[in-house]
């Protein structure tokens, strides 16, 4: 594809050593001149970036924006730049939409939709994940796996543990992973997941992977659910300033791994490990709701295939589908 | 009574596989037909009126006595003494629970008398939040919806009846 200069000047300042690159050798590398390299640069100012320009030297990034930016994410993510596969919106209704449309507009998978705000970001079974605007990742990862339907049941657990890992490494967070798809840091909800997939008897043909991360602000969640979950976001949790772009960078990259992985079905090893080390409801008594029963007992271990087993007094119960609430 | 959801597990033919050994009985007019696998031996009687008993024994051979441990499972209708017609069946991929709609606001897929082609959505099997549109494979029209929303659904359970165009 042809970038656009924006991506090709972040990226430049980004790769030089120093972190200078001179207005003159942009405009020789971009073959454009110097008026115009001025007028992409005041563009990147509007969207948020901050540089220090010195006599001599040159332009240098002196702070990120706040908010995401396309032209980064293309300038760290050329595997994907190059086939065009980040999609960046102001503001979307859901980003799973944007995702499912593209495929069956046909685009190359992976592709990866993100949006600085959604109107209608979905939770499970049409329930609204509050997405208010600025400093958070509302984003989803599309695919087209062809596995059969039976090899995709631990996915969301799978990228669920993988975020918890990515999260945990990025320092001061300890996440904790509810079966099946929510993230709690401090004991209230940072992260929340819902994965689409569109499928026949024999094959997954799409697959979209929709996560939420309250980065720098979460929703108060206390008029609509009182007593319920709350939400936290990962600066509050960790008491520190999350970089949005760098953070996105590396979360895409870490979730695309662990697509690669999962596919190739080399997880089983890495999954028992992060299990144990990120399931929230080991040995804790529960309470789960199915369409049909509720269930009171101790979550006691996983199944291969990912279904939580509840052990009660009248055995045990394989949980597949439904809701878990750690009873008090 | 707690259900177990995944009583298919521990049942090692899959309905299809039952299909194929009943057929091969009524060709052969067989009333009774034994197979072992994976360990577990099936058994699979046959009555008059075309009712289909499958047996299956948990442990291995040589650890069972005789008659102890057994659980006796109905196969469900359609799958050996449908009588001839025309429909089709859109089957489970999975386990999980069985959505007719999108959201509980909106309104449902499709209803008897909806035309479907082979890449209607149809429903929604949630496993693991993992939510699972499933199309119809088959263009036609569907006849009956088998399952209730929100209910629990096996691994190749029939959920629609299709008449195929």
């Amino acid at each position: 594809m042809k970038e656009d200069k924006a991506t090709k000047i972040i990226r430049a300042l980004l790769q030089s050593p120093k972190g200078f690159v001179t207005g003159s050798a942009m405009a020789r590398d971009l073959s454009v001149s110097r008026v115009a390299i001025w007028g992409v640069m005041e563009k990147l100012r509007e969207e948020g970036y901050e540089f220090d320009a010195i006599r001599n030297r040159g332009y240098r990034i002196r702070e990120l924006p706040h908010n995401l930016s396309a032209s980064y994410l293309n300038a760290r993510l050329p595997f994907l730049a190059e086939r065009s596969a980040i999609h960046v919106h102001d503001t979307l209704d859901s980003t799973n939409s944007e995702a499912e449309r593209l495929l069956a507009d046909g685009q190359k998978a992976p592709l990866v939709v993100i949006a600085k705000e959604q109107t209608k970001g979905r939770g499970r079974l049409g329930r609204i994940w509050e997405s208010p605007r600025e400093g958070n990742f509302y984003g989803s990862l599309a695919f087209r796996p062809r596995l059969n339907p039976s090899r995709m049941q631990p996915f969301t657990l799978w990228m669920g543990l993988t975020i918890c890992r990515f999260l945990e490494e990025i320092g001061k967070l300890k996440p904790m992973l509810k079966w099946p798809n929510d993230i709690y840091c401090n004991g209230k909800k940072a992260v929340g997941i819902l994965t689409e997939a569109r499928m026949d008897a024999d094959l997954i043909h799409e697959l979209v992977l929709g996560i939420g991360i309250n980065v720098s602000s979460a929703p108060d969640l206390t008029d609509a659910q009182p007593g319920g979950n709350q939400a936290v976001s990962l600066n509050e949790a960790s008491g520190r300033e999350i970089s949005l772009n760098p953070f996105t960078v590396a979360l895409l990259e870490t979730l695309l791994e662990a697509y690669k992985v999962f596919h190739e079905d080399r997880y089983q090893e890495a999954f028992k490990r992060l299990w144990e080390r990120y399931n929230l409801l080991q040995g804790k008594t529960v309470k789960a709701r199915t369409g049909t029963a509720v269930i009171n007992g101790i979550a006691s271990h996983l199944r291969p295939d990912g279904a939580l087993i509840i052990r009660h007094q009248a055995g045990e119960t394989a949980l597949v589908s439904g809701e878990v609430t750690l009873s008090t | 009574m707690v259900e177990n959801f995944n009583s298919f597990k521990f049942f090692p033919l899959d309905i299809k596989e039952v299909k194929e050994l009943v057929d091969l009985m009524k060709r052969s007019d067989l009333t009774e037909l034994e197979i072992e696998k994976e360990g577990m031996r099936v058994k699979i009687s046959r009555g008059r009126a075309g009712q289909v008993n499958a047996t299956t024994n948990f442990l291995p051979p040589e650890a069972l006595p005789q008659g102890g441990g057994q659980e006796t499972k109905q196969i469900p209708a359609p799958a050996s003494s449908a009588p001839a017609d025309d429909g089709v069946y859109i089957k489970s991929p999975m386990v999980g629970t069985f959505y007719r709609s999108p959201s509980p606001d909106s309104a449902v897929y499709v209803d008897a008398d909806s035309k479907v082609n082979e890449k209607t959505v149809v429903c929604i099997i949630e496993a693991m939040k993992v939510m699972n549109e499933i199309q119809a494979e088959v263009k036609g029209v569907i006849l009956e919806v088998l399952v209730e929303n929100g209910q629990p659904v096996e691994f190749g359970q029939p959920l629609f009846k299709i008449k195929p165009a």
